[in-house]
C-alpha cells in the first residue's frame, strides 16, 4: 500500500488520478443543470410529504 | 479459526427496505438507457459505500467520494426522502449515526491533504470493502473510481486490488462524509 501510494503521487500518475476524478466533476455540471427536469419536476409531480 | 460472514446485497437491500429499494431503481431505470441490472448494481454501491461511512466512521468520514458521480446521484435521491434517510442512517445501519453530505470539487478536495495523503484516502476504502462485501469484481468496476483507476491506468488485475493492506493508522478524521457538486 504504501508503494502505491507513493506511485500516485508521482506526476504523471497524479495528473491521471485528478482527471479521474474532474472527470466527475464535468458531469457534475451537466447533471445541475439536467436536474431541474430529472428531479425537481418529476419529484413535484410525484408530489412531496413531510 | 472464525471467518467473517460477508455482507451480501440482499443484506444491504433489507437495510433500506424493499419499498424504497424498488422505488430508488425504478426512479434512475426510467431516467437513463441503461440495463436495470446495471442500475440495481449501482445502488448496491451506493448502500455499499453508504455502509462504509457508517461502519468506519473514523476512518472514511471526510474523505472524497470514491464512487463514480453517478452513484453520488443516488445517495441524493435517498437524502431526499428525508424521514426514510434519516431512519436508514440512525437506526439500519451499522453507525447508527446520521450521515451527512457537502459537495466539493477533487481539485479543491486534494490541495488540503496534498498528493500522499489524498492518495492514501483513496485507497484506503479498498480493503475496507473487501472486507465487508468481499474482493471486487468487474461488475464494480464502473462505479469504484480508484478501483477503475488502478486497474486500467496502473494495469493491477482486480485480485491484486482486492488484495492491498491497509495503511496503519494516522488518525486523521473528520465529521463529514464529502461528494461533489450541489444536486441535493
Amino acid at each position: 500500500m504504501e508503494q502505491l501510494v507513493k506511485k500516485m503521487a508521482q506526476d504523471d500518475v497524479w495528473q491521471g488520478w485528478v482527471a479521474a476524478n474532474s472527470a466527475q466533476k464535468g458531469d457534475k455540471d451537466g447533471c445541475i443543470s439536467a436536474s431541474p427536469k430529472s428531479g425537481c419536476i418529476s419529484a413535484t409531480k410525484t408530489g412531496c410529504i413531510s | 479459526m472464525t471467518t467473517k460472514t460477508l455482507v451480501t446485497a440482499d443484506d444491504l437491500t433489507a437495510l433500506l427496505g424493499p419499498a424504497l429499494y424498488t422505488e430508488l431503481v425504478d426512479h434512475f431505470a426510467a431516467a437513463g438507457d441503461a440495463p436495470r441490472e446495471y442500475t440495481e448494481r449501482q445502488a448496491l454501491e451506493c448502500l455499499r459505500y453508504l455502509y462504509l461511512i457508517s461502519k468506519y466512521p473514523e476512518e472514511l468520514s471526510g474523505l472524497f467520494l470514491p464512487v463514480e458521480q453517478e452513484i453520488d446521484e443516488f445517495w441524493h435521491y435517498l437524502i431526499l426522502q428525508t424521514r426514510e434517510y434519516r431512519h436508514l442512517c440512525e437506526e439500519r445501519l451499522p453507525g447508527r449515526f446520521f450521515i451527512e453530505h457537502r459537495s466539493i470539487p477533487y481539485e479543491e478536495y486534494q490541495r488540503e491533504p496534498g498528493r500522499e495523503q489524498a492518495a492514501e484516502e483513496a485507497l484506503r476504502w479498498i480493503p475496507l470493502y473487501c472486507r465487508e462485501f468481499g474482493p471486487f469484481d468487474e461488475g464494480a468496476l464502473p462505479h469504484w473510481t480508484v478501483v477503475r483507476f488502478l486497474h486500467e491506468q496502473l494495469d493491477m488485475e482486480l485480485r491484486e486490488i482486492s488484495a492491498l493492506e491497509p495503511m496503519p493508522k494516522t488518525g486523521t478524521a473528520t465529521a463529514t462524509a464529502t461528494g461533489t457538486g450541489t444536486g441535493t
